[in-house]
Protein backbone atom coordinates (compact mmCIF):
# COMPACT_ATOMS: atom_id res chain seq x y z
CA UNK A 1 0.00 0.00 0.00
CA UNK A 2 2.82 2.50 0.71
CA UNK A 3 4.84 1.57 -2.41
CA UNK A 4 1.43 2.38 -4.03
CA UNK A 5 1.33 5.56 -2.59
CA UNK A 6 4.49 6.33 -3.31
CA UNK A 7 3.87 5.51 -7.25
CA UNK A 8 1.10 7.40 -7.52
CA UNK A 9 2.80 10.78 -5.94
CA UNK A 10 6.08 9.95 -8.20
CA UNK A 11 3.26 9.78 -10.91
CA UNK A 12 1.89 12.68 -9.90
CA UNK A 13 5.32 14.91 -9.80
CA UNK A 14 6.36 13.61 -13.26
CA UNK A 15 3.00 14.68 -14.47
CA UNK A 16 3.37 18.23 -12.95
CA UNK A 17 7.24 18.62 -14.12
CA UNK A 18 6.18 17.52 -17.79
CA UNK A 19 3.58 19.96 -18.04
CA UNK A 20 5.06 22.80 -16.29
CA UNK A 21 8.16 22.87 -18.66
CA UNK A 22 7.50 25.17 -20.67
CA UNK A 23 7.59 27.00 -17.73
CA UNK A 24 10.68 25.61 -16.27
CA UNK A 25 12.39 26.02 -19.76
CA UNK A 26 11.83 29.33 -19.64
CA UNK A 27 12.10 30.60 -16.48
CA UNK A 28 13.77 28.22 -14.57
CA UNK A 29 14.70 28.91 -10.76
CA UNK A 30 14.16 32.26 -11.13
CA UNK A 31 10.47 31.78 -11.63
CA UNK A 32 10.40 31.66 -7.54
CA UNK A 33 11.84 35.11 -7.21
CA UNK A 34 10.02 37.00 -10.06
CA UNK A 35 7.18 39.31 -8.84
CA UNK A 36 5.82 40.00 -11.95
CA UNK A 37 2.80 38.29 -13.06
CA UNK A 38 1.56 39.26 -17.03
CA UNK A 39 -0.08 36.95 -18.97
CA UNK A 40 -0.51 39.11 -21.88
CA UNK A 41 3.31 39.84 -21.76
CA UNK A 42 4.25 35.94 -20.98
CA UNK A 43 6.06 36.94 -18.10
CA UNK A 44 5.61 35.22 -15.11
CA UNK A 45 6.94 35.22 -11.72
CA UNK A 46 5.92 33.12 -8.23
CA UNK A 47 6.82 34.97 -5.79
CA UNK A 48 3.62 37.06 -4.74
CA UNK A 49 2.18 33.99 -4.33
CA UNK A 50 4.11 32.33 -2.26
CA UNK A 51 4.67 35.64 0.10
CA UNK A 52 0.72 35.46 0.65
CA UNK A 53 0.89 31.42 1.30
CA UNK A 54 3.13 31.74 3.63
CA UNK A 55 2.27 35.16 5.51
CA UNK A 56 -1.51 33.84 5.44
CA UNK A 57 -0.30 30.63 6.66
CA UNK A 58 1.91 32.04 9.53
CA UNK A 59 -0.73 34.89 10.51
CA UNK A 60 -3.27 31.27 10.88
CA UNK A 61 -0.60 29.05 12.81
CA UNK A 62 0.40 32.40 14.82
CA UNK A 63 -3.45 32.28 16.24
CA UNK A 64 -3.85 28.99 15.98
CA UNK A 65 -1.17 27.56 18.28
CA UNK A 66 -1.63 28.60 21.40
CA UNK A 67 -5.61 28.23 21.17
CA UNK A 68 -4.79 25.08 19.91
CA UNK A 69 -2.77 23.70 22.58
CA UNK A 70 -5.12 25.37 24.93
CA UNK A 71 -8.09 23.55 23.52
CA UNK A 72 -5.99 19.91 23.80
CA UNK A 73 -4.65 21.02 27.64
CA UNK A 74 -8.26 21.73 28.78
CA UNK A 75 -9.34 18.51 27.42
CA UNK A 76 -6.51 15.93 27.96
CA UNK A 77 -6.39 17.53 31.67
CA UNK A 78 -8.56 19.50 32.81
CA UNK A 79 -12.13 17.99 31.04
CA UNK A 80 -14.14 15.88 33.23
CA UNK A 81 -14.97 12.74 31.37
CA UNK A 82 -18.35 13.52 30.60
CA UNK A 83 -17.73 16.55 28.98
CA UNK A 84 -14.64 15.76 26.94
CA UNK A 85 -16.30 13.38 24.33
CA UNK A 86 -18.54 16.51 23.58
CA UNK A 87 -16.29 18.89 23.32
CA UNK A 88 -14.06 16.81 21.63
CA UNK A 89 -17.20 16.30 19.35
CA UNK A 90 -17.80 19.91 18.57
CA UNK A 91 -13.89 20.53 18.17
CA UNK A 92 -13.89 18.07 14.94
CA UNK A 93 -17.57 18.99 13.55
CA UNK A 94 -15.57 22.67 12.63
CA UNK A 95 -13.15 20.33 10.46
CA UNK A 96 -16.01 18.59 9.02
CA UNK A 97 -17.77 22.29 7.49
CA UNK A 98 -16.81 22.39 3.77
CA UNK A 99 -14.54 25.35 3.24
CA UNK A 100 -17.07 27.01 0.76
CA UNK A 101 -19.21 27.23 3.48
CA UNK A 102 -15.84 28.79 5.46
CA UNK A 103 -15.94 31.33 2.33
CA UNK A 104 -19.02 32.46 2.56
CA UNK A 105 -19.16 33.18 6.33
CA UNK A 106 -15.64 35.25 5.76
CA UNK A 107 -17.54 37.07 3.35
CA UNK A 108 -20.98 37.95 4.55
CA UNK A 109 -19.35 38.32 8.37
CA UNK A 110 -16.02 38.13 9.23
CA UNK A 111 -14.71 40.59 6.21
CA UNK A 112 -17.12 43.39 7.49
CA UNK A 113 -16.49 42.72 10.83
CA UNK A 114 -12.66 42.97 10.21
CA UNK A 115 -13.75 46.31 8.17
CA UNK A 116 -15.62 48.05 10.69
CA UNK A 117 -14.02 46.67 13.86
CA UNK A 118 -11.14 44.53 13.99
CA UNK A 119 -8.88 47.06 11.58
CA UNK A 120 -9.60 50.24 12.77
CA UNK A 121 -9.01 48.80 16.22
CA UNK A 122 -5.40 47.31 15.16
CA UNK A 123 -4.52 50.80 13.42
CA UNK A 124 -5.58 52.89 16.50
CA UNK A 125 -3.54 50.94 18.68
CA UNK A 126 -0.81 49.23 16.24
CA UNK A 127 -0.89 51.50 13.40
CA UNK A 128 2.71 52.90 13.98
CA UNK A 129 4.31 49.30 12.67
CA UNK A 130 3.80 48.62 8.72
CA UNK A 131 1.93 45.59 9.44
CA UNK A 132 -0.91 47.60 10.06
CA UNK A 133 -0.79 50.46 7.47
CA UNK A 134 -3.34 51.10 4.92
CA UNK A 135 -7.35 51.20 4.33
CA UNK A 136 -9.11 48.75 6.40
CA UNK A 137 -10.76 46.83 3.29
CA UNK A 138 -11.56 43.90 4.87
CA UNK A 139 -10.40 41.45 2.22
CA UNK A 140 -6.79 40.87 2.74
CA UNK A 141 -4.24 38.84 4.65
CA UNK A 142 -5.65 39.02 8.04
CA UNK A 143 -8.94 38.04 7.15
CA UNK A 144 -7.48 34.92 5.01
CA UNK A 145 -5.36 34.55 8.13
CA UNK A 146 -8.38 34.41 10.53
CA UNK A 147 -10.49 31.75 8.10
CA UNK A 148 -7.00 29.95 8.22
CA UNK A 149 -7.14 29.63 11.92
CA UNK A 150 -10.44 28.26 12.46
CA UNK A 151 -9.61 25.58 10.02
CA UNK A 152 -6.65 24.43 10.95
CA UNK A 153 -7.61 24.26 15.26
CA UNK A 154 -9.44 20.90 15.00
CA UNK A 155 -6.38 19.71 13.38
CA UNK A 156 -4.00 20.99 16.01
CA UNK A 157 -6.76 19.75 18.77
CA UNK A 158 -7.28 16.27 17.72
CA UNK A 159 -3.56 15.21 17.61
CA UNK A 160 -2.26 17.21 20.42
CA UNK A 161 -5.39 15.78 22.71
CA UNK A 162 -4.16 12.36 21.27
CA UNK A 163 -0.45 12.69 22.19
CA UNK A 164 -1.13 14.17 25.34
CA UNK A 165 -3.49 11.47 26.32
CA UNK A 166 -0.86 8.95 25.09
CA UNK A 167 1.65 10.07 28.45
CA UNK A 168 1.41 7.66 30.38
CA UNK A 169 -0.35 8.03 33.71
CA UNK A 170 2.86 7.61 36.35
CA UNK A 171 3.82 10.78 35.11
CA UNK A 172 1.47 12.86 35.81
CA UNK A 173 1.04 10.89 39.36
CA UNK A 174 4.95 11.71 40.00
CA UNK A 175 4.55 15.26 39.48
CA UNK A 176 1.29 15.48 41.74
CA UNK A 177 2.90 13.45 44.34
CA UNK A 178 5.64 16.21 44.50
CA UNK A 179 2.83 18.77 44.98
CA UNK A 180 3.23 20.00 41.55
CA UNK A 181 -0.12 22.02 40.59
CA UNK A 182 -1.93 21.12 37.69
CA UNK A 183 -0.44 23.35 35.64
CA UNK A 184 3.20 22.68 36.70
CA UNK A 185 2.11 19.19 35.72
CA UNK A 186 1.54 19.80 32.33
CA UNK A 187 4.17 22.31 31.78
CA UNK A 188 6.88 19.51 33.36
CA UNK A 189 5.50 16.55 33.24
CA UNK A 190 3.19 16.34 30.12
CA UNK A 191 4.13 19.06 27.13
CA UNK A 192 7.45 17.42 27.15
CA UNK A 193 6.78 14.16 26.65
CA UNK A 194 4.15 15.17 24.15
CA UNK A 195 6.68 17.52 22.44
CA UNK A 196 7.43 15.79 19.19
CA UNK A 197 3.77 14.72 18.47
CA UNK A 198 2.89 18.54 18.87
CA UNK A 199 5.26 19.42 16.72
CA UNK A 200 3.56 16.97 14.19
CA UNK A 201 0.27 18.74 14.57
CA UNK A 202 1.59 21.80 14.23
CA UNK A 203 2.92 20.37 11.10
CA UNK A 204 -0.17 19.13 10.38
CA UNK A 205 -1.66 22.33 10.59
CA UNK A 206 0.49 24.21 9.03
CA UNK A 207 0.39 21.55 5.74
CA UNK A 208 -3.31 22.31 5.49
CA UNK A 209 -3.06 25.61 5.69
CA UNK A 210 -0.37 26.30 3.13
CA UNK A 211 -3.04 23.85 0.96
CA UNK A 212 -6.13 25.72 1.73
CA UNK A 213 -7.98 26.78 -1.50
CA UNK A 214 -11.59 27.80 -1.56
CA UNK A 215 -12.31 30.05 1.41
CA UNK A 216 -9.05 31.56 0.85
CA UNK A 217 -9.31 32.33 -2.03
CA UNK A 218 -12.93 33.89 -1.42
CA UNK A 219 -11.73 36.56 1.54
CA UNK A 220 -7.68 37.34 0.87
CA UNK A 221 -8.48 39.80 -2.37
CA UNK A 222 -6.69 38.38 -5.12
CA UNK A 223 -3.97 40.82 -5.95
CA UNK A 224 -0.82 39.76 -6.84
CA UNK A 225 1.26 41.75 -4.57
CA UNK A 226 3.91 41.85 -1.67
CA UNK A 227 2.66 44.27 0.85
CA UNK A 228 3.74 44.60 4.28
CA UNK A 229 0.61 45.29 5.83
CA UNK A 230 -1.69 42.65 6.80
CA UNK A 231 -4.83 44.59 5.82
CA UNK A 232 -4.02 44.19 2.26
CA UNK A 233 -4.93 42.39 -0.65
CA UNK A 234 -2.62 39.46 -1.50
CA UNK A 235 -2.71 36.16 -3.38
CA UNK A 236 -1.95 32.97 -2.63
CA UNK A 237 -0.74 29.75 -4.44
CA UNK A 238 -3.83 27.69 -4.42
CA UNK A 239 -5.66 30.73 -4.96
CA UNK A 240 -3.99 31.88 -8.38
CA UNK A 241 -4.30 27.81 -9.53
CA UNK A 242 -8.45 28.27 -8.67
CA UNK A 243 -8.86 31.17 -10.20
CA UNK A 244 -6.78 31.09 -13.44
CA UNK A 245 -6.65 27.38 -14.49
CA UNK A 246 -9.70 27.70 -16.32
CA UNK A 247 -9.04 30.98 -18.84
CA UNK A 248 -4.97 29.97 -19.30
CA UNK A 249 -4.53 29.99 -22.54
CA UNK A 250 -1.18 28.79 -24.44
CA UNK A 251 1.48 26.16 -23.24
CA UNK A 252 3.56 28.99 -21.42
CA UNK A 253 0.57 30.31 -19.62
CA UNK A 254 -0.28 26.90 -18.56
CA UNK A 255 2.93 25.88 -17.62
CA UNK A 256 3.29 28.67 -15.00
CA UNK A 257 0.26 27.97 -13.10
CA UNK A 258 1.45 24.39 -12.67
CA UNK A 259 4.82 25.00 -11.92
CA UNK A 260 3.09 27.15 -9.62
CA UNK A 261 1.39 23.76 -8.49
CA UNK A 262 4.50 21.98 -8.48
CA UNK A 263 6.09 24.04 -5.61
CA UNK A 264 3.04 23.86 -4.03
CA UNK A 265 3.36 19.80 -3.65
CA UNK A 266 6.88 20.18 -3.18
CA UNK A 267 6.20 22.51 -0.22
CA UNK A 268 3.36 20.59 1.12
CA UNK A 269 5.11 16.89 0.83
CA UNK A 270 7.70 18.11 3.09
CA UNK A 271 5.81 19.48 5.64
CA UNK A 272 3.94 16.33 5.37
CA UNK A 273 6.86 14.16 5.72
CA UNK A 274 8.65 16.47 8.92
CA UNK A 275 4.82 16.19 10.48
CA UNK A 276 4.79 12.35 10.03
CA UNK A 277 8.49 11.64 11.38
CA UNK A 278 7.88 13.90 14.40
CA UNK A 279 4.82 12.17 15.11
CA UNK A 280 6.86 8.57 14.44
CA UNK A 281 9.16 9.97 16.97
CA UNK A 282 7.17 10.59 19.87
CA UNK A 283 4.97 7.40 18.70
CA UNK A 284 8.15 5.22 19.04
CA UNK A 285 8.69 5.79 23.41
CA UNK A 286 9.75 7.87 25.54
CA UNK A 287 12.66 9.15 24.28
CA UNK A 288 11.62 12.72 25.39
CA UNK A 289 11.97 12.52 29.23
CA UNK A 290 15.33 14.50 29.79
CA UNK A 291 13.89 16.93 32.03
CA UNK B 1 0.80 32.86 53.42
CA UNK B 2 3.72 31.87 51.65
CA UNK B 3 4.41 34.10 48.46
CA UNK B 4 5.73 31.98 46.29
CA UNK B 5 2.58 28.67 47.06
CA UNK B 6 0.43 31.72 46.59
CA UNK B 7 2.09 32.48 42.76
CA UNK B 8 1.81 28.78 42.27
CA UNK B 9 -1.48 28.95 43.08
CA UNK B 10 -2.73 32.02 41.21
CA UNK B 11 -0.63 30.97 38.03
CA UNK B 12 -2.22 27.25 37.99
CA UNK B 13 -5.59 29.25 38.39
CA UNK B 14 -4.80 31.15 35.35
CA UNK B 15 -4.04 28.80 33.23
CA UNK B 16 -6.59 26.88 33.89
CA UNK B 17 -8.73 29.62 32.72
CA UNK B 18 -6.92 30.26 30.06
CA UNK B 19 -7.64 27.26 28.58
CA UNK B 20 -11.14 27.54 29.53
CA UNK B 21 -11.39 30.68 27.47
CA UNK B 22 -9.17 29.10 24.74
CA UNK B 23 -11.69 26.80 24.48
CA UNK B 24 -14.35 28.67 23.95
CA UNK B 25 -12.82 31.12 21.10
CA UNK B 26 -12.27 27.61 19.39
CA UNK B 27 -15.88 26.85 20.14
CA UNK B 28 -17.41 30.05 19.02
CA UNK B 29 -16.79 30.05 15.12
CA UNK B 30 -18.65 27.24 15.00
CA UNK B 31 -21.42 28.65 16.55
CA UNK B 32 -21.57 31.81 14.34
CA UNK B 33 -21.48 29.81 10.94
CA UNK B 34 -24.14 27.76 12.75
CA UNK B 35 -26.27 30.18 13.46
CA UNK B 36 -25.34 32.54 10.35
CA UNK B 37 -26.47 29.56 7.96
CA UNK B 38 -29.23 29.18 10.29
CA UNK B 39 -30.01 32.38 9.65
CA UNK B 40 -29.58 33.03 6.27
CA UNK B 41 -31.01 29.77 4.88
CA UNK B 42 -33.55 28.53 6.51
CA UNK B 43 -35.85 31.31 5.73
CA UNK B 44 -35.27 30.03 1.54
CA UNK B 45 -36.32 26.65 2.65
CA UNK B 46 -39.76 25.31 1.14
CA UNK B 47 -40.86 22.35 -0.33
CA UNK B 48 -40.74 23.58 -3.63
CA UNK B 49 -37.00 24.55 -3.45
CA UNK B 50 -36.68 20.54 -3.35
CA UNK B 51 -39.20 19.89 -5.75
CA UNK B 52 -38.97 21.81 -8.37
CA UNK B 53 -37.15 22.66 -11.07
CA UNK B 54 -35.64 26.60 -11.45
CA UNK B 55 -37.85 28.56 -13.08
CA UNK B 56 -36.79 30.40 -16.10
CA UNK B 57 -38.50 34.13 -14.77
CA UNK B 58 -37.06 33.46 -11.19
CA UNK B 59 -36.19 36.96 -10.97
CA UNK B 60 -36.49 40.23 -12.64
CA UNK B 61 -32.92 39.75 -14.14
CA UNK B 62 -33.40 36.23 -14.79
CA UNK B 63 -36.42 37.81 -16.97
CA UNK B 64 -34.71 40.40 -18.27
CA UNK B 65 -31.69 38.46 -19.67
CA UNK B 66 -34.55 35.86 -21.60
CA UNK B 67 -34.01 37.04 -25.11
CA UNK B 68 -37.96 37.84 -26.43
CA UNK B 69 -37.30 35.97 -29.76
CA UNK B 70 -36.51 32.55 -28.37
CA UNK B 71 -38.79 30.01 -29.53
CA UNK B 72 -39.68 28.72 -26.19
CA UNK B 73 -40.17 32.10 -24.44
Amino acid sequence: MAGAVLVIMGAMLIALTSSAWPAIRRFGLAFVITSTWDPVAGEFGALPFVYGTIVSSFIALSLAIPLGLGVAIFLSELTPGWLRAPIGFLVELLAAIPSVVYGLWGIFVLVPWVRASLAPSLKATLGFLPLFEGPPLGIGMLTAGLILAVMVVPFIVAVSTEVMGAVPRSQREAALSLGATIWETTRTAVLPYARSGIMGALFLALARALGETMAVTMVIGNVPQMRSSFLAPAYTIAAVIANEFTEATGDLYLGALIYVALILFLVTVAVNILARLLVARVASGPALIRE
Amino acid sequence: MDLAYLRRRWTNRAMIVASLVCTLAVLAPLFFILSFLAHTGLGALNLDFFTRLPGRRASPAAAWRTPSWEPWS
